[in-house]
């Protein structure tokens, strides 16, 4: 990207306010960043050793969207920059939701109060090693002081949601997964849990791998979610994972509206108990016994004949 | 995305002369395919020769991960699908071979790929280049397959013709010497014929209801084997992959036995499997047109419930 001049956004809701806001050096800015023709900007925040935060819309209780909106609420997010679509996400067309049209996003948020960028993201569906360094370009990029100082990075954090076979009524644990021994040794104390796993890697996993190579610092945190709450929005699981976030940034947040949210959920799932069966499985979940394919379903159902309500 | 060669292996084989008393390298490619049948037959040739690997195509750009290792809360290990260059000295000419786990969903990706195995090839001075894959015809399983050639320059026909238990697309009954070979074996002939570089695809027939399932099909393997020892001078013993061919043949017809016992398939699969079970017909064909839609139409049919693992 050559031109110092803003392009419009692509979508019509982008922040009006980050569209009007000043350009400030662009010349030395993100027209460098090695695939800066990927990116359509707005305004162009000034780099400040930003972390980065990475939520992407769709998981397993909504933690990682819900988390990412926080985030971007509590300290007065606004959109400076997009990832053009075209070459991740199918877009011949629209899906419709709720009566509503949507189209791919992957949107990144600066705010003027904290040194943080978060990106918004849906997850690509096709070049995801390209998709994926485009977002450490930008890290690289934001992480530094100033744009004098050659790139560096602060600590890249994803935040997910994982099913498990918890109850509701119990605390949920997160799981941390780094990708160097130094942030390991760093930021362990904070999370309660080491993550084991052998298999296909979540998109979260693969750009905390790449950042790696990069010698971009990263921890991935994993929430539990009681299974049962996978397809709802779980906040109590978004509450653990915002409050061990806000202490690895040394931050402190406003859990109210989360606290708000949890309580609320959690009254209505407290009717499960008045099925004795239903209750039955709860007590075995928070006893660390396990539930037979049929008791799932069966939970599952309950759940979500509560919550759909 | 580029190719990466190994550095004790980079500067030896750089620094070979393949013009002065050795020809110039073979290059053997076998990628991932229907059958594995590539797969198969370039991994066994390496094994048998023990050849050594000296570089590979970095996956990054190319392929998803297909496996992290996470312990104690620490990215240990992500492992991606090899495309891994090997390399064996025979007595007249080096011998090069490329095996691939897997082949680039997209064709662009594809096509970058095959100029990336053209860029190593010429670098080791590589003039010479054999793929190998599976044609997918109304071959039995219980006949010997053959092995459909295709050079990328008419000046190889008179060789190829030259080749045992081979065929042309031109001696195919209702083909006039024209067809498709789709995937990287085929966009590595293309790019090979641009670059003026001789190159061969060499296709082990691959019985039509067999070309879904899950599992490997060795007797195509076998035959390209035979014809790639037979242009390289070289006795290969193929007694392991003789035996896999024999269990796999086991399973085909466990497998047909049990597709004739279950009683909802439709009338007309069920009759193409009695006809499968009492053996090949005396002169197999190739797969017409018409008959490549019909088994498209009722491939699932065939194989509903099967499941497994390639290996």
């Amino acid at each position: 990207m050559t031109s110092s001049k803003a392009k419009p956004a692509m979508n019509p809701d982008v922040n009006r306010a980050a569209m009007d806001a000043p350009m400030q050096g662009q010349t030395q800015g993100f027209a460098s960043l090695r695939r800066a023709k990927l990116f359509r900007f707005t305004s162009e925040p000034r780099p400040k050793k930003s972390s980065f935060v990475i939520g992407w819309t769709k998981d397993i209780g909504a933690v990682s969207p819900l988390a990412a909106d926080y985030l971007i609420k509590a300290w007065g997010g606004s959109d400076f920059c997009q990832i053009e679509p075209a070459d991740f996400y199918p877009v011949g067309g629209v899906t419709v939701i709720d009566d509503v049209a949507r189209f791919p996003q992957s949107r990144f948020f600066s705010s003027e109060q904290k040194p943080v960028v978060i990106l918004r993201a849906d997850e690509p569906q096709s070049n995801r090693y390209e998709f994926l360094n485009a977002v450490l370009d930008l890290a690289e990029h934001y992480g530094k002081a100033d744009l004098r100082e050659p790139s560096r990075a602060e600590t890249l954090f994803t935040i997910n949601g994982i099913a498990a076979l918890t109850a509701h009524t119990s605390p949920r644990r997160v799981f941390g997964v780094f990708n160097d021994t130094a942030t390991q040794r760093k930021l362990q104390p904070l999370v309660p849990a080491d993550a084991n796993w052998k298999g296909p890697p979540h998109v979260s996993t693969y750009l905390l791998w790449l950042a790696g190579r990069r010698h971009l610092p990263g921890v991935s945190l994993w929430t539990q979610v009681p299974f049962y709450l996978s397809d709802y929005e779980d906040f109590q699981s978004v509450k653990a994972a915002f409050s061990l976030l806000s202490l690895m940034l040394g931050w402190d947040f406003d859990l109210g509206e989360i606290d708000r949210l949890a309580a609320e959920q959690n009254e209505k799932l407290a009717q499960l108990e008045s099925d004795p069966g239903i209750a039955s499985m709860i007590r075995a979940l928070e006893e660390g016994r396990s539930l037979d394919r049929q008791e799932q379903t069966e939970l599952i159902e309950a759940a979500g004949n509560i919550l759909n309500r | 995305m580029s190719a990466k060669l190994y550095g004790e292996h980079r500067s030896g084989l750089e620094a070979r002369s393949y013009t002065s008393a050795r020809q110039s390298p073979v290059l053997l490619c076998g990628w991932a395919g229907i059958g594995s049948v590539g797969l198969t037959a370039v991994g066994t040739l390496r094994r048998l020769v023990r050849a050594q690997p000296f570089g590979e195509i970095e996956p990054h750009g190319y392929f998803e991960p297909s496996r992290v290792v996470v312990r104690n809360g620490l990215i240990k290990e992500m492992r991606f699908p090899t495309t891994r260059f090997y390399s064996h000295r025979l007595a007249d000419r080096d011998l090069l071979l490329l095996v691939g786990e897997q082949q680039p969903m997209d064709e662009h990706k594809a096509y970058e790929m095959a100029s990336e195995v053209l860029d190593v090839a010429e670098r080791l001075g590589c003039r010479r280049i054999y793929t190998s894959a599976a044609s997918v015809t109304t071959t039995h399983h219980t006949a010997r397959p053959r092995v459909w050639a295709v050079p990328n320059t008419p000046a190889l026909l008179t060789e190829v013709r030259k080749y045992g238990n081979t065929i042309l697309m031109s001696e195919v009954g209702g083909k006039n010497g024209d067809g498709l070979i789709s995937g990287l074996n085929g966009i590595l002939l293309g790019v090979a014929k641009n670059r003026g570089v001789e190159a061969v695809c060499l296709m082990g027939e691959v019985p039509y209801y067999l070309q879904a399932a899950p599992w490997p099909y060795p007797k195509a393997s076998i035959s390209v084997l035979e014809v790639l020892g037979s242009i390289l001078g070289m006795q290969l013993d193929l007694s392991e992959l003789h035996e896999m061919a024999a269990k796999v043949e086991v399973n085909i017809e466990q497998t047909l036995d049990a597709l004739a016992a279950a009683e909802e398939l439709p009338e007309q699969v069920k009759t193409e499997i009695e006809r499968l079970r009492k053996g090949k017909p005396p002169d197999i064909g190739p797969i017409t047109e018409q008959e490549k839609r019909e088994i498209l139409e009722h491939i699932d049919d065939l194989f509903k419930g099967e499941t497994g693992n390639e290996s």
